[in-house]
């Protein structure tokens, strides 16, 4: 069990968390919404420090 | 414009002599007067309203987002020691409050509510300006002149070469009265349906604006946001929002600014009943207060001695100047109707005429449907580091006037390279250049434009700018390895300033 980070809700695209993201996990799908790579993501939580609409949240993988 | 062999002295009496001077107090101009002060420059700010920050705290655009430079690392970090800052938002008092203060430590004069009038000129050189003081007209006299207004202002009184907006009719894209709301239950509106499903409002608005219960103000809600250090989660948060957008808009005449004002503040009365009316959380909302300055997005740039261009950005191009970066990409705004266009029509290397969108998709307007080909920036630049693109020196220094820089929105590019350019952070750090090198080269014995760039790079490197150095080798700064600070970069727990002011480099 790792601690990660996903898009819930609330997205507004401003794209800020995809350029805090240390190893690129995250892109945008369709100007809908930024998504993460669980894969790729480390937890580091810079996505999470970012997001000034409180979309991305901690979740238990 | 004055003449300098024909100016006299009773007409604008000597206010003072500079060595530096920038016109306009927004984020550019702060991050000027401040880099040329502590550059050891004599420097004076002058800002025609009555604070500091332009849009970010007049015009309460509050998400001051793009990579922050030294300056912008410490705007965060003093903002973060009185809770005026959560993530990327600001408060927009605490902004000026900050600035305030920076500028006065930094040993820069400031004279506020103090219009520019006019320019002294002699030939390629600009000698002086003239201001509007409430003691009548001043002159100031100085070495090197920052345009950091915005609309270049300075450049344009002085006769200098400028373009604006649209290459076709001149008109700029859609400009946008921002509001505050109080009153907003944010927990109430952070669970609700709307927010979780649809929280651009994109098909919200599609019905309301289809059943006629809303004008066609826009077709998506462009940002909404908190105010931090506000009261939060007890019925009373306050948040900014940008959804009034005029249309049609020619931001350098006088009385289209004024037709956009008054627009805006109707358009804001009717959104703030609706929103009250209809949005969940926001039951008991009231209106605050709108924008003192309205978000002109792009008005008159420069001309350059570079053209930051849409396809620099579409293909991450990199300059030996390069002075600030950004990864914002295209962001166009409406000019005749709604929406928001994060794209713009290029030739691609190959000769080919293509729609090329930016990393986030297209925006909320596509492109016509003509045939052209689309293209994806993420498939123009296939890249697994970090994407960003450059901007270079060369676009701030004037292509004719000697002695003049400028710096922000009115940098020389053409209008989709411009948009994405001109965030709050890039601004910021844009000013920080321009300021650092009038010190520079003043020091140096030489003209702004031939000021010694690799010099220049390295001053704002140690001065904890990020000019890509820890992604790529930059000519000039091969003297010393920075591949580990973009690492330090990439793992900084969180970019909002505390860490950054840990980098010993």
């Amino acid at each position: 069990m790792a601690k990660k980070y996903r898009v819930e809700g609330g997205c507004q695209c401003c794209m800020t968390c995809l350029y805090e993201c240390p190893v690129q996990a995250i892109t945008i799908v369709e100007d809908i919404s930024a998504k993460i790579d669980e894969t790729k993501c480390l937890g580091c939580g810079s996505c999470y420090d970012a997001c000034q609409p409180g979309a991305i949240v901690e979740y238990e993988a | 414009m004055i003449a300098y062999s024909e100016f006299k002295n009773e007409y604008a009496p000597l206010y003072g002599e500079y060595d530096v001077v920038v016109v306009g107090g927004g984020m550019a101009g702060v991050g000027a007067a401040v880099a040329s002060a502590r550059g050891g420059a004599k420097t004076i700010l002058i800002e025609n309203t009555s604070a500091l920050g332009g849009l970010a705290t007049m015009g309460i655009v509050n998400i001051p987002l793009d990579f922050p430079s030294g300056l912008g690392q410490e705007l965060f970090a003093k903002l973060l020691e009185i809770n005026g800052l959560r993530k990327r938002n600001s408060d927009p008092e605490k902004h000026k409050l900050v600035f305030d203060r920076m500028v006065k430590d930094s040993g820069c004069d400031l004279l506020l509510v103090t219009p520019l009038i006019d320019t002294i000129v002699d030939g390629d050189t600009v000698k002086g300006i003239v201001i509007h003081t409430k003691e009548g007209r001043r002159s100031i006299m100085a070495k090197t002149f920052i345009d950091c207004s915005g609309d270049s202002d300075l450049v344009y009184f002085a006769g200098g070469e400028v373009e604006v907006g649209r290459e076709k009719d001149h008109m700029s894209m859609g400009c946008s009265l921002e509001f505050v709301l109080g009153g907003v239950n944010r927990e109430k509106y952070m669970e609700s349906e709307l927010r979780n499903t649809d929280p651009k409002w994109i098909r919200f608005l599609s019905d309301v604006i289809e059943e006629g219960k809303l004008p066609d103000i826009d077709n998506h809600l462009n940002w909404m946001t908190w105010l931090p250090g506000r009261p939060e989660n007890c019925g009373m948060d306050e948040v900014s929002i940008c959804f009034a957008h005029s249309r049609n808009c020619f931001p350098t005449k006088n009385e289209d600014l004024t037709r956009m004002y008054q627009e805006g503040r109707e358009q804001v009365d009717i959104l703030a009943k609706f929103i009250k009316e209809n949005i969940p959380g926001f039951e008991n909302s009231y209106l605050s207060y709108t924008g003192t300055l309205l978000g002109v997005r792009e008005s008159r740039r420069i001309v350059g001695k570079y053209r930051v261009t849409g396809m620099d950005i579409a293909t991450a191009k990199n300059h030996d100047d390069v002075i600030a970066i950004s990864y914002h990409g295209f962001d166009l705004h409406g000019f005749t109707k709604s929406g928001n266009m994060k794209w713009f029509k290029g030739t691609l290397p190959d000769g080919e005429e293509a729609y090329v969108s930016n990393m986030a998709g297209w925006g909320s307007q596509m492109p016509p449907d003509d045939g052209i080909k689309r293209i994806f920036m993420s498939d123009l630049i296939k890249t697994d580091k970090q994407y960003f693109y450059d901007i270079p020196y060369r676009a701030l220094v004037h292509k004719r006037l000697d002695n003049v820089l400028a710096a922000g929105r009115n940098l020389s590019s053409d209008v989709p390279g411009q948009s994405g350019t001109r965030l709050i952070m890039c601004c910021m750090a844009m000013g920080e250049a321009a300021g650092t090198a009038a010190a520079l080269a003043l020091k140096a014995g030489v003209k702004p434009g031939d000021v010694d760039v690799p010099t220049l790079q390295r001053t704002l490197v140690e001065n904890k700018c990020n000019i890509g150095q820890g992604y790529r080798k930059i000519p000039g700064l091969e003297d010393k390895d920075y591949s580990e600070y973009g690492e330090i970069v990439n793992n900084a727990k969180s970019r909002n300033g505390q860490e950054y002011l840990h980098l010993k480099k």
